[in-house]
């Protein structure tokens, strides 16, 4: 479950998006062509996403990467892209841009840089209304009405506690079509009344309250059990690109302080650094922000049964007693779900992120999260099933 | 505007909706020029009293209006046209557009697109199909994907209210139409795959308050039966069966989805629906009769209480989802008038009984090459089965007929009281089956069984057919390369129309059998054909094109070819007859008429 909330925690970062943006992230490279300017610090933006950020660089992102391009000497120029489904493979790994800020800890198509801020899910309400919340315990709630976008932690907690019932649900992606979904309608809804309390990621609720003539309170949600609710937020950069990462940290360390600033002007509830709630089954993964090292890449585990016959026939058991040729076939080749024997990968194709995937633990998996019941070796024995069935390009055999 | 605001004074006032609402739509279905029942009224029978369009003039039909979804996987079900607004739906994200037909050139009133967990994408079983909404008093009533029910204005498209009533994570989808019944909104739930316990669910139409909800098995109390429940026919089975036909508490995990098509007798204020079939394919774990899935239920609309119950396919072992529609027909049967429901199940028998009580009064083999059982016993109800057709854990079973996907799968059948034939897509499919053990895991494929599908004698996959319910025998047929999966619709202009997946849409003479006019539609079609006047005073007969549901699922999901057993044996099936070398994906609906 952890690593599938994660992957939609922060900015909404998945979806379906369009092709137009293409064109102008083609466009930055372009933009810069006198040599005797500062050289650039070439961010990947979201063109409409505030408070995070927009064309106008109104955003508090806009703002931090002001500060950092100055620290290093150089001026941001922005490649836009919608923060959703596509945005690493389309503006990092195409090679428009280097940097996206507001990266959340678990997103791991990028090299991360060092925490600059951290922040947790929060409940928000009206104050007006006579309420005085400390948790999602509070009795009232089974009695109001709740908002919630989709598929983010928070949603889980509400489960939980039997809330489903009295739940709206909101998308937090953009709406290709329109905007009418925009995940700025969780709050205006609050704002409006129509909801009596939405549970929504600090930055957005945050600034909702900083900027809405409504009196709101915010009460920061503690993580939970599996259910991680506060999360660091960092810059990434390409796998590989150790020294941008390093400039780009060793600038959050020298102009924290204005960082701060900015955070709080947009009423960013914020989180202590490192203070991952104790329930964390894995406090090591979120490492604190005034770490004297950079946090090492986390260990990428390999199938300890890769072409072990055996293995392979306990793990084609396996694949067909937990169900998972309903949805990928009995052969593999798919029908509910995709393929697991060519050689297209959505998350990777390699042990550790095909592991996480069956765990439930990839960011944004669209496969169910329900075999994080499983046990670490019965995982290993479907992969080394799955590697003997392979029926791809061998050349692109990286196990 | 003014029928809203008629609306909102009946709201008001305090009016009594539920007996509005029940002669709304009593008085809607008889009105041909409309389209207002998923199955165009209470008894199913997709019958037209429309007669512009002839079997003499049907040549001259020509496409006069098409319009994209927007959705580009399987396209399932049928538009509405209530007065002079046509209502259009899609396949996941399940869009609602209406559509004015009043004013030149049908331009878009409104549309919807309801806000969905993707996590219903990846446990929908057999394509992200949806079958349709449903209207009544001013209000358009639909399910979503993700397990919502929920009711529009259909004036203005706004959202009244939305409730749950599946939920996605235990694998519990939502694609079927449902059915208005006086002042409720009835629907099932889909998940066979995934070892839910389906059940059946009243919502007030106004509120959406849950009325009631009926399991398909399990405790006497859960699947709520009438103090005379199959008094007629108490070897049916009776109290306490839901739980005893199982193996200790399998019932929990029983699977009987109940997606299908409903059916409503307002005489004997009866709804009838069936449900799907029991929980894992693989049937050695859970020997015993496994009720009440694969049966037939008739149901008091008002407190959910079973009247009778008839199962087609005890311990199934094929299976052979029982969801299939019911016809509700007058018909003289040996010299009796019955009060008649024709179901055509996917275990290849066309079943007659008396809707009354649920008596059985016959089954015959409407698809020749049906060999899992030699008949159906009229006097215990049971199958007479051919024992080596029977699956069992560990044993590859070969030669099954039909397939899992059903001699018919959900296509719903039409009937017209002129020539008194029923008109059928079928299915000429066989399969081999086996079945092994699987490890319940709440939201996860609970399936249990490879199949390999394959055509069934003759090479040919499927059938169109006229079929005379009265004396339980096929009149006429017309074989296709493809499973004939589209619904049939039949005028009494004495035409009947379906469509092909290799994408045809044609009319035949409804007596006779012969083709009279095929148009070429851009992606293969699974919906179901319907007919309507427009303000213009013209009839129009429309249809979904775009290629999906179980069979089409490889071509609408784009799979590779190297696993026959992919999508539960629909990829082999579908490549074997080259189905992606004559459609790709589509969604749009296609309005036909005669050449001026």
């Amino acid at each position: 479950m952890t690593g599938t909330s994660r992957g939609v925690v922060a900015a909404r970062s998945v979806a379906a998006t369009v092709g137009a943006c293409a064109l102008l992230a083609a466009q930055a490279p372009a933009a810069a062509p006198v040599p005797a300017q500062a050289p650039a610090l070439r961010v990947c933006g979201d063109p409409e996403n505030l408070p995070f950020s927009n064309e106008r660089l109104e955003g508090f992102e806009n703002r931090i990467a002001a500060v950092v391009a100055a620290e290093l000497g150089a001026t941001p120029v922005y490649a836009w892209w919608p923060h959703q489904r596509g945005l690493v493979r389309n503006t990092i790994d195409a090679g428009t841009c280097d940097v996206i800020f507001g990266v959340p800890e678990g997103l791991d198509f990028v090299l991360w840089t060092e925490p600059y801020y951290r922040s947790s899910y929060v409940m928000a309400y009206r104050g007006d209304r006579g309420y005085d919340f400390r948790s999602l315990d509070a009795p009232e709630l089974h009695e109001l009405r709740i908002g919630v976008h989709v598929n983010t932690p928070p949603e889980e907690s509400l489960a939980r506690r039997g809330l489903l019932d009295n739940v709206s649900t909101y998308s937090l992606f953009f709406d290709p079509r329109g905007d009418r979904d925009r995940p700025r309608k969780l709050l205006d809804d609050l704002v409006a009344g129509t909801l009596d309390v939405a549970v929504a990621w600090g930055p957005l609720a945050g600034w909702t309250a900083t900027t809405s003539d409504a009196p709101i309170e915010l009460v920061p949600l503690e993580d939970e059990p599996g259910v991680p609710l506060s999360f660091d937020i960092s810059m990434g950069v390409a796998k590989g690109n150790e020294a941008l990462k390093g400039r780009l940290e060793s600038a959050i360390d020298r102009r924290r302080a204005e960082i701060l600033a900015i955070l709080e002007e947009y009423g960013v509830p914020l989180v202590p650094a490192g203070a991952s709630g104790a329930a964390d089954p894995n406090p090591e993964a979120a490492p604190p922000a005034s770490a004297p090292t950079a946090p090492a890449p986390a260990p990428r585990r390999l199938n300890p049964f890769t072409g072990n016959a055996d293995m392979a026939a306990e793990g084609r058991a396996l694949y067909f007693e937990v169900g998972c040729q309903g949805c990928h076939g009995g052969g593999g080749g798919g029908g509910m779900a995709t393929s697991v024997i060519d050689d297209a990968w959505t998350f990777g194709s390699d042990d550790e992120a095909l592991f996480r995937l069956i765990k439930g633990e990839m960011p944004d998996q669209t496969m169910p999260t329900v075999y994080s019941v499983l046990e670490d070796d019965e995982v290993w024995k479907i992969l080394a099933f799955i590697r003997s069935v392979y029926a791809g390009d061998p050349g692109r055999i990286d196990w | 505007m003014k029928r809203s605001i008629c609306a909102i004074a009946a709201l008001a006032l305090g009016l009594p909706l539920a007996i509005a609402a029940n002669d709304e739509l009593m008085t809607r279905q008889d009105d041909d020029n409309q389209w207002v029942l998923p199955g165009k009224n209470y008894s199913a029978t997709r019958y037209s009293s429309l007669d512009q369009i002839t079997a003499d003039n049907v040549a001259n039909l020509t496409q006069v209006w098409s319009f994209s979804t927007g959705a580009l996987r399987g396209h399932e079900g049928q538009p509405l046209v209530v007065d002079s607004t046509m209502y259009v739906h899609s396949a996941y994200p399940n869009h609602v557009y209406a559509i004015d037909l009043a004013e030149e050139g049908w331009p878009i009133k409104w549309r919807y697109t309801p806000v969905q967990d993707d996590r219903a994408v990846p446990v929908a079983c057999c394509d992200l199909v949806h079958r349709g909404v449903n209207y009544v008093d001013g209000r358009i009533l639909m399910t979503t994907l993700d397990g919502h029910v929920l009711a529009l204005d259909a004036e203005s498209g706004e959202e009244l209210w939305k409730v749950r009533n599946a939920d996605p994570l235990r694998g519990e989808t939502m694609t079927m139409a449902g059915l208005v019944v006086k002042d409720k909104y009835i629907v099932g739930v889909s998940g066979g795959e995934f070892g839910i316990r389906g059940w059946v669910a009243a919502y007030a139409v106004e509120s959406g308050e849950q009325l009631w909800k009926a399991y398909s098995m399990g405790p006497d109390e859960d699947v709520m039966l009438a103090p005379d429940f199959n008094e007629a026919n108490p070897h049916y089975g009776g109290s306490g069966a839901g739980t005893e036909t199982w193996p200790g508490d399998r019932w929990r995990n029983g699977g009987g989805a109940t997606w299908g098509w409903y059916a409503y007798d307002p005489d004997l204020d009866l709804i009838y629906y069936s449900t799907g079939n029991p929980g894992t394919w693989n049937p050695t774990p859970r020997e015993g009769d496994n009720k009440w899935s694969m049966t037939i239920f008739a149901r008091d609309p008002d407190t959910g209480l079973a009247k009778w119950a008839y199962q087609m396919t005890p311990w199934d072992a094929w299976d052979y989802d029982g969801v299939n529609e019911h016809v509700l027909l007058d018909l003289t049967v040996d010299g009796r008038d019955v009060k008649a429901l024709v179901h055509f199940d996917r275990n290849g028998f066309a079943y007659v009984l008396d809707r009354t009580d649920g008596t059985l009064l016959s089954a015959e083999k409407f698809v020749e090459a049906t060999n899992w059982a030699e008949r159906i016993d009229l006097e215990t109800g049971r199958p007479v089965e051919v024992p080596e057709k029977r699956t069992r854990q560990g044993v590859n079973t070969l030669d099954i007929c039909p397939s899992a996907m059903g001699a018919k799968n959900q296509q719903p059948v039409s009937f017209s009281p002129r020539t008194g034939l029923i008109y059928a897509g079928t299915n000429n499919l066989c399969m081999n089956y086996e079945g092994f053990e699987v490890r319940y895991i709440a939201g996860a494929p609970y399936v249990g069984a490879n199949v390999r599908i394959f055509a069934g004698p003759g090479g040919y996959q499927g059938e169109f057919m006229a079929w005379n319910p009265a004396a339980g025998e096929k009149v006429w047929g017309i074989t296709e390369p493809f499973p004939v999966w589209t619904g049939t619709v039949v005028t009494a202009g004495d035409v009947v129309f379906y469509g092909t997946m290799d994408r045809w849409f044609k009319a035949v003479d409804a007596r006779s059998g012969e083709p009279l006019w095929q148009t070429r539609l851009p992606s293969g079609s699974i919906g179901n054909p319907m007919t309507f006047v427009a303000p213009d005073g013209k009839q129009y007969v429309a249809i979904y094109s775009g290629i999906g549901g179980w069979f089409g699922l490889p071509v609408a999901a784009d799979l590779s070819r190297e696993d026959p057993l992919g999508a539960l044996g629909a990829v082999g099936a579908a490549y074997d007859s080259g189905l992606d070398r004559v459609t790709s994906v589509g969604g749009t609906l296609h309005v036909f008429a005669l050449e001026d």
